[in-house]
């Protein structure tokens, strides 16, 4: 049986709704589509509001340009990303057979520039899947069960929230030595705290909610109650997190391969790209080594960023007046 | 105020014992030989020809124990008498790699810090008091998009803009050859302190923005303004004052990231400072210069946590510290 406590004055499902049904029309429908006049759901609804966040528009052009870009980066670059072009030579500016010049060894960077980007979206979305994943669990645990679990788990999501990411990312990284997918692993076993507790806080108003009520009242079980009738209740501000998240995966990743600790060279990624620059010579002689990199990764996160603030806006009405 | 850190300080110690069991038995789990990183490294020179004398210190330090809790506990009884073991790569003890560093980055972080809470807040509550005017608008879009910038384009850019093009400060390290006076110092602590300024300063604009917007739309505010108070007294004194609370929060957050070194722009400017130091650690994967960046790290959290309390109660006088929730 269930831990929770039911309310006291919850009423049986037998009772009709405040607004009674006359017999003509036993469903009350009529009255309901006379009061809509255009009748568009609560989805489409968000969509609208979406579609008319300016910026968010831009975000989703961005971030739609970089992916398709990731996707087809063979059909746009003839070279191959960890090809050295000796005839070329390294370290050559922007010429025809080399959009964005070659790299200190004579890579060409214009491929290596795509194929970052694949990396980034990689990263960005496997952590992102990872830490939903666990971050749900844990806070549909914590929100359904209340009590000692509750206690255990949030105590645990303050230590980790607690402690700066980079760092304990950087630490943890290189204890399983760096390479793709340690970065996403460790991103995403670092990265639930936060949709832990907005699952939990949303379970914890959805737990006193009639709807749920009434369906322990008919007898549905602890699992489908959770499952199909609460969790779908908390995808929008998840979908917020998510699109957040994988801003933050993305800036993190990069940051790890400029510190030489994320992704493996010769695998690109638009950290890595940015590496070369700390020696002030790179940085001043070779800048299309490091611009179209610093360029890319800016936009990405930009983009991204501004798609989550308008699914902030859209998918929560209350909150999108406050800046 | 005096019991109440004293509980404070004892509350936390369960925290730091479960950051740093974490964090070492994460890293228990790396590859490398243990006996290296806890012993002096010219004992280990001299024993290096003798393996049954080095068999028996590995017993005698317990490394054939199991990791957790014995080792653990090994390690802790250690670091309680101050011994934190060896570097395994630079072969000085962890004690004087971090001593040497910690003032550096303090001295980055101080001046960071105190940048960014001076440029944001006032950005934050004139965006906040102009709200939807073209200023809040610029302002707050500066701050997205500098929220947006990774630290390393950030630092990057400043360094081939002011130090590789206008030549107007130093590209990097803490002072120039041969000069250790004061003035060289601040000269080169500029841009360093700058990059790490504004990227704090993006995210406390936004939430000193949010947080004004949320206490000016109170009733207090309004009774205030219908006394007559001038408005920029109504701003200050009675709105500001509370809009700090979120804020300080968020300072919280912001220190121990600092202290444990802006790994990046430390990198970037090749700060020989903490940031450096755990980019190296990790590097060479060496456990006992990481487990004191992890330990460094969780009592720079919990000193935080204690300045935010205390700066709550200063904000705010109806906060007691004294009196048990």
């Amino acid at each position: 049986m269930s831990t929770i406590a039911q309310p006291s004055d919850s009423s049986p499902p037998a009772t009709p709704a405040p607004a009674s049904p006359t017999p003509a029309d036993p469903w009350g429908t009529t009255g309901a589509t006379q009061v809509v006049v255009e009748h568009i759901s609560a989805g489409q609804a968000a969509i609208r509001r979406f579609l008319r966040h300016r910026l968010a528009i831009v975000g989703v052009i961005v971030v739609v340009t970089v992916v398709v870009m990731a996707i087809v980066a063979p059909l746009l670059s003839p070279w191959p990303p960890n090809y050295i072009d000796f005839i070329t030579g390294s370290r050559k500016p922007p010429s025809d057979w080399h959009p964005l010049g070659t790299d200190i060894v004579g890579r060409d960077i214009w491929a290596r520039l795509l194929y970052g980007g694949r990396t980034s979206i990689i990263v960005g979305l496997g952590a992102v899947a990872l830490y939903l994943a666990i971050g749900t669990l844990l806070g549909l645990a914590a929100g359904f069960y209340g009590g000692k679990v509750d206690q255990v788990i949030m105590r645990f999501t303050d230590t980790i929230m607690s402690l700066p990411p980079l760092l304990l990312i950087i630490v943890f990284v290189a204890a399983i030595g760096p390479s793709i997918y340690s970065v996403i692993t460790v991103i995403g076993l670092l990265g639930w705290p936060i949709t832990c507790r907005l699952v939990r806080g949303q379970l914890l108003v959805l737990r006193e909610s009639e709807f749920i009520t009434a369906a322990r009242v008919v007898g549905v079980g602890d699992r489908t109650i959770l499952f199909r009738h609460m969790l779908p209740n908390i995808f929008g501000p998840l979908t917020v997190v998510a699109t957040f998240g994988v801003a933050t995966a993305i800036l993190l990743e990069s940051s790890l391969s400029f510190l030489g600790l994320g992704v493996r060279p010769p695998q690109s990624s638009w950290g890595n790209l940015i590496t070369e620059a700390v020696n002030p010579n790179v940085l001043n002689d070779v800048p299309w080594q490091w611009m179209p990199a610093a360029v890319a990764i800016t936009l990405m996160v930009l983009g991204v960023n501004f798609i989550g603030d308008g699914l902030r806006d859209a998918l929560d009405p209350r909150t999108a007046k406050r800046g | 105020m005096g019991a109440y850190i004293l509980r404070r300080l004892l509350i936390s110690i369960p925290v730091l014992l479960g950051i740093t069991i974490i964090g070492f038995v994460a890293l228990k789990m790396t590859p490398g030989d243990p006996l290296t990183a806890s012993l002096n490294p010219e004992v280990l020179a001299n024993l290096m020809s003798r393996p049954e004398v080095l068999e028996a210190e590995r017993k005698r330090l317990g490394f054939d124990q199991p990791i957790f809790p014995n080792q653990y506990l090994i390690w802790l009884g250690k670091v309680v008498q101050g011994d934190f073991g060896y570097s395994v790569t630079s072969k000085r003890s962890i004690a004087y790699e971090v001593g040497s560093r910690l003032p550096q980055t303090l001295f980055l972080m101080i001046i960071a810090l105190t940048l960014a809470v001076v440029i944001a807040i006032p950005v934050g509550v004139i965006s906040a008091v102009r709200q939807y005017s073209k200023l809040d608008y610029s302002l707050n879009g500066m701050a997205i998009f500098l929220a947006s910038t990774p630290v390393f384009v950030l630092g990057l850019v400043f360094v081939y803009v002011f130090a590789v093009n206008l030549r107007l400060f130093p590209t990097s390290e803490l002072h120039s050859t041969n000069r250790h006076d004061i003035g060289d110092a601040i000269w080169h602590v500029v841009l360093p302190a700058s990059v790490l300024a504004i990227v704090n300063a993006a995210p406390l604009v936004r939430y000193t923005r949010a947080s004004m917007l949320d206490v000016l739309s109170s009733d207090y505010i309004t009774t205030a303004r219908a006394k007559g108070v001038l408005p920029w007294l109504v701003t200050t004194r009675h709105a500001l004052r509370n809009g700090l609370i979120p804020i300080i929060t968020l300072l919280a957050l912001l220190i121990p990231e600092s202290v444990a070194g802006a790994v990046i722009t430390e990198q970037i400017f090749a700060w020989n400072g903490m940031g450096q130091m755990v980019v190296k650690a990790a590097n060479a994967r060496d456990p006992s210069l990481m487990m004191a960046v992890i330990l460094i790290t969780g009592v720079a959290v919990l000193l935080a946590n204690l300045i935010a309390d205390i700066g709550y109660a200063m904000a705010d006088p109806r906060v007691r510290l004294d009196r048990a929730k």
